[in-house]
């Protein structure tokens, strides 16, 4: 019996995993709240080309194209890049000059409902103008784009195909148009599931040996995301954001004497921008989409804060912050470990306060974020362009 | 156990008027009303859409029923905060009557998961009442 009771251990299979992924009632339906994914999407009313198969190929042109900016070498891809997750791995965005923020991924980009870190935007299609125009990005005008579009065989067919005309006179419209076909392009990029989605529907139908395929150190790091951390209070629902904003305690100044006020000067920007979805550009007469832009409060509080990201794929996307200032994901979850509550700017809120990860628990809760990224999301350019339109 | 209380609410309505109000008020929204009272108001309400989801924008349906012989509300104002988070909503409402103690709320968010708290304060003959209504948001 001395040698057989060795030999029985050998071949039973430990059940570590399985005792591990117990989750109690609390646990497991804050973690079903992070599904199912992808999550359904039926297109942009505010764009009348959303979804339209000839708006997305030539939303694609624009976006890989440098033609859109001031000195012809400059395209949204230059900052934008598909093999960097739609991102470009600098600390702040590098285009005909250095920006003040770091470059977000675009990826499921179509699920927000305000763009951009200070949310100044309310539609993909006006989000999409901004760079253009930014002095530092690619630094045009809104005749030049015009003029680019009207001037480029290439551009002006895929314009009429697009938009069922030829590109008009008024250069406003044709830079709008420009906005809403970048915008079908990047409605389309959208990431894949991930062993996390797995795991979460095998929770759903309580299918323990699927769950049980979970790494322990990702599930250990779920409990801490949805537990103590508190994490999935911001980075809430299947894309691990609540699409609005907040003041973690990241440094506003951009330079001497300079601060990036975030959202409060966002939601100024938004209420003068011609192109808001309030305005005449907006293609839904019935503004469906408009509720935000309508009732946005702006408060005191909105000083400092930076749009929640989207968690998906964010092993890929570092540097991390509206500003790149953390360097690894490492020292992203670190920096909520080691908050300053007395520098987050707020009405006397009292969510964010210094967590004391320990390095363990830092490590596995990186190692549950290594969990939202699919295991291969390559970017292929389409092939489908008609030859008529070269 | 139902019969009981049943049999027992229409004795309170004898006695006490308001307690009908309260059991009855805004019965007109149908499935899925709640309803929350002060001294003098029942306030009942029902989301458009439903369920409230996290970061989803929506509006509420409202009736406001004077009870212990309090008038009609002259105005209503509607908000909601997260007492534990000490923050209310990123957006503002827009309140409109539709009729005498109907209106309805346009442009609420919760944005968080968790415990926040409606607020609904009636205008009536003697100034504000505050009416609140806790809620969970999983």
């Amino acid at each position: 019996m001395a040698i057989l009771a060795p030999a029985l251990a050998l071949a039973i299979p430990a059940p570590p995993a399985i005792a591990q992924s117990t989750l109690d009632a609390a646990e497991r339906a804050k973690v079903l709240a992070h599904g199912p994914w992808p999550l359904p999407w039926s297109g942009d009313p505010s764009n009348r080309v959303s979804t339209k198969h000839d708006a997305i190929a030539f939303g694609e042109r624009l976006f890989f194209d440098t033609r859109l900016s001031q000195n012809g070498l400059v395209s949204c891809a230059a900052c934008h890049q598909p093999k960097k997750t739609w991102t470009d791995g600098h600390a702040r965005a590098i285009g005909l000059g250095v920006a003040d923020r770091n470059t977000p991924t675009i990826a499921n980009v179509r699920y927000a409902h305000w763009f951009g870190w200070d949310g100044a935007h309310d539609s993909l299609w006006a989000q999409s103008l901004r760079p253009i125009l930014d002095p530092r990005e690619m630094g045009m005008t809104v005749e030049a784009v015009a003029g680019v579009v009207r001037a480029t065989s290439m551009f002006s067919c895929h314009y009429r195909k697009a938009f069922g005309r030829a590109p008009p006179a008024d250069d406003v419209a044709v830079f709008v148009d420009v906005g809403k076909a970048l915008a079908a392009f990047q409605e389309t990029i959208a990431t894949a599931r991930t062993p996390f989605d797995d795991f979460r529907d095998a929770l759903a139908r309580n299918d323990h040996s699927a769950m049980a395929r979970y790494p322990a150190a990702a599930l250990r790091g779920l409990k801490l995301f949805v537990g103590r951390g508190q994490c999935n209070v911001c980075h809430a629902g299947p894309a691990f954001t609540n699409g609005e904003f907040s003041d973690i305690g990241v440094g506003f100044f951009v330079a001497q004497g300079q601060v990036d006020a975030g959202r409060h000067e966002g939601i100024r920007k938004l209420r003068t921008n011609p192109f808001n979805l309030l305005g005449a550009w907006n293609d839904d007469g019935a503004r469906r989409t408009a509720t935000g832009t309508r009732h946005v409060a702006l408060e005191h509080r909105n000083f400092g804060e930076f749009k929640v990201p989207g968690l998906r794929s964010v092993a890929e996307t570092a540097p991390y912050m509206h500003n790149g200032s953390a360097k690894t994901l490492r020292d992203a979850v670190r920096h909520y470990s080691e908050l300053d509550p007395d520098r987050v700017h707020s009405d006397g809120g009292q969510l964010l306060k210094p967590l004391r990860f320990s390095d363990a628990e830092i490590d596995d809760l990186v190692a549950f974020l290594g969990t939202l990224s699919a295991p291969s999301q390559d970017f292929r350019r389409r092939q489908t362009v008609e030859p008529d339109c070269d | 156990m139902k019969r009981p209380a049943v049999a027992l609410g229409g004795l309170a309505a004898v006695a006490i008027p308001g307690i009908v109000a309260a059991q009855d008020c805004g019965a007109a929204l149908g499935a899925g009303v709640a309803r929350a009272e002060s001294k003098s108001y029942v306030v009942a309400w029902r989301p458009e859409p439903q369920p409230i989801v996290v970061s989803r924008h929506f509006a509420l349906e409202l009736v406001v029923c004077p009870k212990n012989g309090a008038p009609q509300p002259r105005s209503l104002a509607v908000d909601a905060t997260m007492p534990a988070h000490r923050h209310g909503m990123n957006y503002k409402p827009a309140v409109n009557a539709l009729a005498e103690g109907r209106y309805r709320a346009d442009g609420l968010m919760f944005h968080m998961p968790g415990r926040w708290e409606f607020a609904f304060d009636v205008a009536g003959r003697d100034g504000v009442e505050r009416v609140r209504a806790a809620f969970d948001l999983q």
